[in-house]
């Protein structure tokens, strides 16, 4: 059955070649952007190089104080002191790591050139619970913590822009603010898309300051993860990290009173979306699926307006075709099956030019420094993705005219009249 | 014959109506793309005001925030005595095409305005070149104020004062919230430079900002740049000092701007194109369709162009239906003041989307016309 309906939309296909291209075109073109913004959102929220543990992690990335009396909030990322005294503590997480959100500076060069940087404070853990591939050198540890030894892991691009290209970096001194640090371990660096881990410039979290260590804010300037040993571990440290909350005391900030703390323990998209749409204790990520869906479908209806248009043109020159299959006995049904079947090939066809299309794009964004470090991809969860995206379009655009076909009167199509 | 065309269409209503749904979402995207369009290229044709080329914003972070007017008064110091600095100027941290914002409803006699504020030391003219309209700038004398004094800048007097003087009123309703304006300055630029100048004041700052704009001289180049960056962190332990150009600053928020709009531009451009083959298809296809009442046409005595023009009007007066709905929908815009766009931005887009759309249906339907009005009447009739 299914290899007659393929001659039918091969020939089908041969006959008219204009009309193939217009409708091959409209698919792969929508396709392609669709793909795109599949590959972006991927991008951002998959697992990728240096966040490959995101499945198995809760993220804090801020905290909320609010008096409710007066409405007034304050936010920002937590305080160490949070850190200390409530999170350390906590029992089920398997490892607890913490950075703090970038900061920029200035380095110059001793070959002259200036270099905007990142840099970020972590503490040790935050390099087992991140992949980072070392190109030369390792991650600092708790002994170099312990013993306050300055040193810094810096991202290649920067070891490229400082000390010149591939030249080993590893031991050498490393000048910001007039305070040399020793390099102990250089990275490949990630994009800059990836917020928590993104830098150029990694410093173990002593150097913060003593402002940053000693305050007894609970916001602050860091980023906490908690790793579970497994996705099913997250619940349970959920659990812990929402019951530990209502039991830190709020302290007064002159006219700034708080009584209630927000703070939550996210998977990596909620955190994302709780920035984004989130309010109080809703997540906001039921809101950016609709948001994307809707997005999809709208920007599908154009195209498949326009290819419904010219399928339905199209039955006339098929009329004695289908007038000829109703007269011997096919079903309405039938019909409009082998209709919706046509559909779908051809936009499974357009799929294939459009993946190839996106590979082109994606090439393109990712070698244009529009993201640093950018690695987009066509991967199996995309191409998944492109494949169903192409089916409903093929839906969408398919139904209405397979349904009107299969309307024909047998004597109307044979007598080519409407 | 209008009228008449209009008949036709009318009663194949039924088959056109995709047709029309269509050139109908076409005319929403040009409208769309056109509005985006003629917002951001008058915000970009509007006089920029001040100069900024040679400014440097240093961001200054301090080890703590104790002794912070000392800590400052060093940086000042070490600033006056570099030959390659013109001026400098305190500011709060939403300097000109910074990523910070710091803005508050502002009141004057019922009327209101969300305006930025900024506080900087008096300097800050010299250092970005503004004009005065009237009025005169900050000096450190008015600190001792009853009331804090502001400069405000043209579109905020217009929003509060329209064409009454501004100079001497009081903003604000509460005590001490009030302000006292003593000079309107002419518009800059601080958001970037295809944003709107939105309403703006300007007060001195309460020495505890840490953002130093500095304008430098033509000889300052990155060894000065370098050596500047040492010598002020060198002036305490812990220091941190980010030396950022005014004019990358500005390119930045630019193109924070121009990249999601070309993005923008490029898919609709290609919607748009798939939409015109889609038409010229269906076109041809119709068309091959009506050879028979072509061909009678012809028999009759119709020339070639008056067949030209049959098909032409026809598709142009599909077109009218669906731009008469469109323009229903996107009349709303303006007369709902939907977004703060003025409403001629509208009506210019309404305007050249309606042109773009007869440009695309015309185009599209004159290769099929002319194959139509090159039809022999003895072949089509004989086809029938």
């Amino acid at each position: 059955m299914l290899k007659n309906y393929l001659k039918i939309t091969w020939a089908v296909l041969k006959r008219r070649k204009f009309f193939t291209f217009i409708s091959l075109f409209g698919i792969s073109f929508t396709l392609t952007v669709l793909i795109v913004v599949v590959a972006f959102l991927d991008h951002l929220f998959a697992p990728n190089y240096p966040e490959l543990q995101r499945d198995k992690i809760l993220y804090v990335p801020k905290a909320e104080l609010k008096d409710t009396i007066i409405g007034w909030t304050s936010n920002g990322p937590v305080s160490f002191h949070f850190i200390k005294e409530y999170v350390l503590k906590m029992k089920t997480p398997e490892k607890i790591a913490f950075t703090s959100h970038p900061n920029t500076t200035n380095a110059y060069s001793p070959n002259g050139t200036k270099l905007r940087l990142f840099y970020k404070w972590t503490d040790a853990n935050f390099w087992e619970v991140n992949n980072f591939q070392f190109v030369e050198g390792k991650p600092y540890i708790q002994v170099n913590i312990d013993n306050q030894e300055r040193v810094t892991v810096i991202n290649e691009n920067t070891r490229d822009e400082y000390f010149g290209k591939n030249v080993n970096a590893v031991g050498k001194d490393f000048e910001i603010e007039n305070v040399g640090y020793k390099v102990i371990g250089v990275v490949k660096g990630g994009p800059i898309t990836r917020l928590y881990t993104s830098s150029d410039v990694y410093f173990p979290y002593f150097l913060a300051g003593k402002e940053r260590l000693e305050s007894k804010d609970l916001t602050g300037s860091f980023v906490v993860f908690l790793r579970g040993r497994n996705k099913k571990d997250l619940e349970n440290i959920q659990a812990e990290f929402n019951a530990m909350i209502p039991k830190i005391p709020l302290n007064d900030r002159g006219d700034f009173k708080p009584n209630k703390l927000y703070v939550s323990a996210d998977p990596y998209m909620e955190s994302f979306t709780r920035e984004l749409f989130g309010n109080g204790s809703h997540s906001g990520i039921h809101f950016f699926y609709m948001v994307v869906i809707l997005f999809a479908l709208l920007f599908m209806a154009l195209p498949a307006l326009n290819l419904i248009n010219i399928n339905m043109n199209r039955i006339q020159e098929r009329a004695s075709e289908i007038g000829i299959r109703k007269a011997f006995g096919a079903s309405s049904r039938t019909l409009t099956y082998q209709f919706i079947t046509e559909n779908i090939i051809l936009a499974l066809i357009g799929s294939f030019l459009a993946i190839i299309l996106s590979i082109l794009v994606i090439y393109y964004i990712n070698h244009s420094h529009l993201i640093p470090y950018s690695d987009l991809a066509v991967n199996w969860k995309v191409l998944a993705w492109a494949i169903l995206i192409s089916i409903v379009f093929g839906l969408l655009s398919g139904v209405y005219p397979a349904w009107r076909m299969s309307k024909l009167q047998v004597v109307d199509a044979l007598n080519d009249r409407q | 014959m209008i009228k008449h065309l209009f008949k036709l269409i009318w009663k194949k209503k039924k088959s056109n109506f995709l047709l029309m749904l269509e050139i109908f979402i076409s005319f929403l995207i040009f409208f769309a793309v056109w509005s985006l369009g003629v917002y951001f290229y008058r915000n970009y044709k509007q006089p920029a005001g001040g100069h900024i080329d040679d400014v440097w914003a240093i961001y200054c972070q301090f080890d703590s925030d104790s002794m912070r007017v000392q800590k400052r008064e060093l940086v000042s110091q070490k600033l006056r005595s570099f030959p390659q600095v013109a001026s400098f100027a305190f500011s709060n941290n939403n300097v000109p095409f910074s990523f910070s914002s710091n803005n508050s409803i502002i009141t004057y006699n019922g009327n209101s305005a969300h305006s930025e504020i900024m506080h900087a030391e008096p300097a800050m003219k010299e250092v970005l070149d503004l004009k005065m309209n009237e009025g005169r700038w900050l000096s450190p004398g008015d600190r001792i104020n009853k009331y804090p004094a502001i400069v405000i800048n043209k579109t905020l007097k217009e929003m509060l004062f329209g064409n009454e003087s501004a100079i001497g009123k009081i903003v604000g309703e509460e005590e001490k919230n009030k302000m006292q304006i003593i000079g309107v300055v002419e518009n800059f630029k601080y958001e970037s430079n295809y944003n709107k100048v939105k309403p703006c004041l300007i007060g001195l700052e309460e020495e505890w900002s840490k953002v130093c704009l500095v304008k430098v001289k033509q000889d300052a180049d990155i060894a000065f740049e370098a050596k500047l960056n040492k010598e002020l962190t060198g002036l305490g332990t812990g220091w941190s000092m980010e030396v950022q150009h005014m004019d990358n600053m500005k390119a930045n928020k630019n193109k924070l701007v121009l990249i999601p709009l070309l993005i923008l531009f490029i898919v609709c451009s290609f919607l748009i194109f798939n939409v015109a083959l889609g038409l010229f298809g269906v076109l041809f296809q119709t068309i091959n369709r009506r050879k028979g009442e072509i061909g009678l046409r012809r028999a009759l005595g119709a020339t070639r162009s008056n067949i030209l023009w049959q098909f032409v009007d026809e598709t142009i007066v599909i077109a009218v239906f669906a731009l008469l709905l469109g323009l229903f929908f996107t009349i709303q815009f303006p007369l709902l003041h939907v977004f703060d766009v003025e409403n001629s931005t509208y009506l210019l887009a309404i305007l050249l989307s309606v042109i773009s759309i007869l440009l695309l249906v015309i185009s599209c339907a004159l290769l099929p016309s002319r194959q139509a009005a090159s039809i022999l009447p003895a072949i089509a009739l004989h086809e029938e």
